[in-house]
């Protein structure tokens, strides 16, 4: 169902004569629940800080920025496949073989050229998926399923499954930048993700391409009797999947300074998943949006380094990691039966 | 208007028609797929001598009986119009459990029966999440995903388990590699649960409730099925299923290994459905399907490993597979 007060805006809440300023009118569009999942992300963070004070570090909260900013970069694209009432599994192995696709051509013809054959190979990726979603009319979960055999095969029959090493020389130097330099006191891959947000942001509310995602989320019958092009509309969904896909393992790759063929495996796509499903964008389409999988993101991001701060084991992170997602989506149950 | 009520009802086909119908129709989608089977194995005894041999082709069907365990159970969870993502990990968790259970000197058969038992649990945990909380299959199986991966992590610390009893072993030995009456021992167990599965799903009443929920919930509801009772059941016996599989696997590795149901194994349980033509919507096919899929998924991994490919590559093609089995059916449906 289409949440309408989160796609065109609440409806007039204010008495006529009364004036209502803008400010308050644009927080009081702000649905309930996104509020009470904000307020949980910052009684979260303040638990982290009295227990270890290393936590409100400037270095700390930098260094868990930078790696936000990778799954946050995965995870908008995968708001779009979600709200569409799809899903994007083959994001993790998109990642696998752009990195050793870059790698290897930044090695063998420079960076410039690296990071085009990169950005080439992954958007292509998504294409694929994108014409059997939109065209072929196949399921988005088998169709990307099939995906995840076809890139981590491939990223692993490109390098015979050995990792690519070699790009810290100097004369690669300019590729660190991305994943690894600053702007000022910012790491680069949050400028970058910024970047994102802006753009996911334009074309999800601002676009009729993004009215047409909710849409087909919403109802597809009823979109393409509309006249809504529901294939087009997805074939641009998973190809923006697929290069945000693929952006994503372009800074990792940067970051590390080499191609690894396992480099997106299942966590790197469990993450992307967890950050839009964790904002309350719901599986079913139609409702949600990208700051709520902004919001998903920093509770994944921050949890998992407040637990690593606190020393428990990555096994037990798993497991609070699955009961966080059951127990978010549940809430959410709860509260649409209650309304 | 006044309704010609007799010719009406006469118009509607009847029960025998129906079921000619169906069996046509079943036969008809299976028929491809087995004469698509049937030419790739032609296709490789061609290539490969090796491929043919009663020796080859008891082996595959014994490293398949495992992926079938698991796709049965992801029949049970697609017919329903919902998902078992938690498989892999509940594979992984039984293995170190019942391994552990075997250390402590309780034996093989209280081992694996402690094993069943925890992965069954895990199971009906999911169930209850879909059936009573009413969560979305996807999410309630990806965070039990989560769960019980790191579980079984943590149980070992990440180790695995191995030097187990001399006695265990012996047995596990005769599981993972026996026969009985010329058939290996996993392929004689997938065998008695396909003939099970079968009777369960189409003669009774659970069984036909699964397909009712997956071919329209709300009529379903209306119809008085229970729907979360059935569903608790969908989840449980997938996961059941599952740890069957993980239980043969382990005799197969004799040892505990908290990443045994890692890797691709969940994806090719779902794959093996899939391709058989079962639909993600739920509702339609049938456990005969998936046997078929399981087939081709083995038989064309084997049949590329005798021609030397590399696995990676075996990959790829496991992938084009999934996909293409699946447009071909929505092709078919099109014309139909």
């Amino acid at each position: 169902m289409l949440r309408v007060t989160e796609v065109l805006g609440a409806p007039e809440t204010a008495k006529p004569g009364v004036e209502v300023s803008w400010v308050k009118k644009k927080f009081l569009e702000i649905p309930r629940d996104l509020v009470i999942l904000f307020v949980a992300f910052l009684v979260m963070c303040a638990i982290f800080a009295l227990l270890k004070p290393q936590f409100l570090n400037g270095r700390n909260i930098m260094n868990v920025l930078r790696q936000i900013a990778v799954v946050f970069i995965l995870a908008s694209g995968q708001t779009f496949s979600i709200l569409s009432a799809g899903i994007d599994l083959s994001q993790g192995a998109i990642c696998s073989l752009v990195s050793v696709v870059s790698a290897d051509i930044v090695i063998r013809h420079g960076v410039f050229w690296g990071i085009l054959a990169g950005l080439g190979a992954g958007t292509f990726c998504g294409l694929v998926t994108g014409l059997f979603v939109g065209l072929a009319g196949i399921q988005p979960f088998i169709a990307t399923m099939g995906m995840i055999f076809i890139a981590s095969g491939g990223a692993l029959v490109y390098t015979g499954g050995i990792a690519i090493f070699g790009l810290d020389k100097p004369q690669y130097q300019g590729f660190f930048f991305p994943g690894g330099g600053y702007l000022g006191p910012i790491p680069m891959p949050v400028v970058i993700a910024t970047f994102f947000m802006i753009g996911v942001c334009y074309l999800l509310y601002r676009t009729p391409f993004g009215r047409h995602v909710y849409a087909i989320g919403g109802n597809e019958r009823s979109a393409i009797m509309s006249g809504i092009h529901a294939g087009r509309t997805k074939l641009f969904i998973y190809v923006i999947s697929g290069f945000t896909a693929t952006v994503g393992s372009l800074l990792l790759t940067s970051r590390i300074l080499s191609g690894q063929p396992h480099l997106g495996g299942f966590p790197l796509l469990m993450d992307s998943i967890a950050s839009v499903v964790v904002g309350g964008t719901s599986l079913m389409g139609g409702e949600g949006g990208i700051f709520r999988t902004l919001i998903g993101a920093f509770i994944i991001g921050f949890l998992g380094n407040g637990l690593n701060l606190l020393g428990v084991s990555t096994f037990v992170q798993q497991i609070v990691i699955g009961l966080i997602i059951i127990l978010s989506v549940w809430a959410s149950i709860l509260r649409s039966r209650k309304a | 208007m006044s309704l010609p009520s007799n010719q009406r009802v006469r118009g509607i086909p009847g029960r025998e028609v129906m079921l000619q119908k169906r069996f046509a129709g079943v036969h008809l989608e299976n028929f491809f797929l087995l004469v698509a089977f049937l030419l790739m194995c032609a296709t490789y005894s061609l290539l490969s001598p090796a491929f043919l041999t009663i020796n080859n082709i008891l082996n595959v069907l014994r490293q398949s009986s495992v992926l079938f365990f698991l796709a049965a159970g992801e029949t049970l969870a697609l017919l329903s119009a919902g998902i078992d993502l938690s498989q892999g990990s509940i594979v992984s968790l039984v293995s170190v459990i019942s391994a552990d259970m075997m250390m402590r000197g309780y034996g093989f058969w209280m081992g694996t029966l402690t094993g069943l038992a925890v992965g069954t649990a895990c199971g009906l945990f999911t169930g209850l999440w879909v059936g009573k909380g009413r969560l979305n299959p996807f999410i309630a199986t990806l965070g039990m995903s989560y769960m019980a991966s790191g579980i079984a992590l943590l149980y070992t610390g990440g180790d695995a388990i191995f030097g187990l009893p001399q006695d265990c072993l012996s047995i596990m030995g005769w599981i993972g590699e026996g026969y009985l009456l010329g058939i290996p021992i996993p392929v004689f167990l997938s065998g008695i649960a396909l003939g099970l599965m079968y009777l369960f799903l189409n003669h009774t009443r659970l069984g036909r409730y699964i397909y009712a929920i997956g071919g329209s919930e709300d009529a379903s509801n209306v119809s008085g099925i229970n729907i979360p009772r059935t569903k608790i059941w969908v989840y449980t016996l997938s996961a059941f299923l599952a740890s069957i599989g993980g239980s043969i696997l382990t005799s197969r590795c004799i040892s505990g290994q908290p990443i045994l149901g890692g890797g691709t194994l969940q994806l090719e349980s779902l794959g093996s459905v899939v391709i058989g033509g079962t639909s993600l919507f739920g509702g339609e096919g049938g456990i005969l399907r998936t046997l078929l899929g399981v087939m081709i998924i083995s038989f064309g991994i084997n049949g590329l490993n005798l021609l030397a490919t590399s696995t990676y590559l075996q990959d790829v093609v496991v992938g084009a597979i999934i996909i293409f089995s699946v447009w071909i059916g929505i092709l078919r449906r099109r014309e139909g």
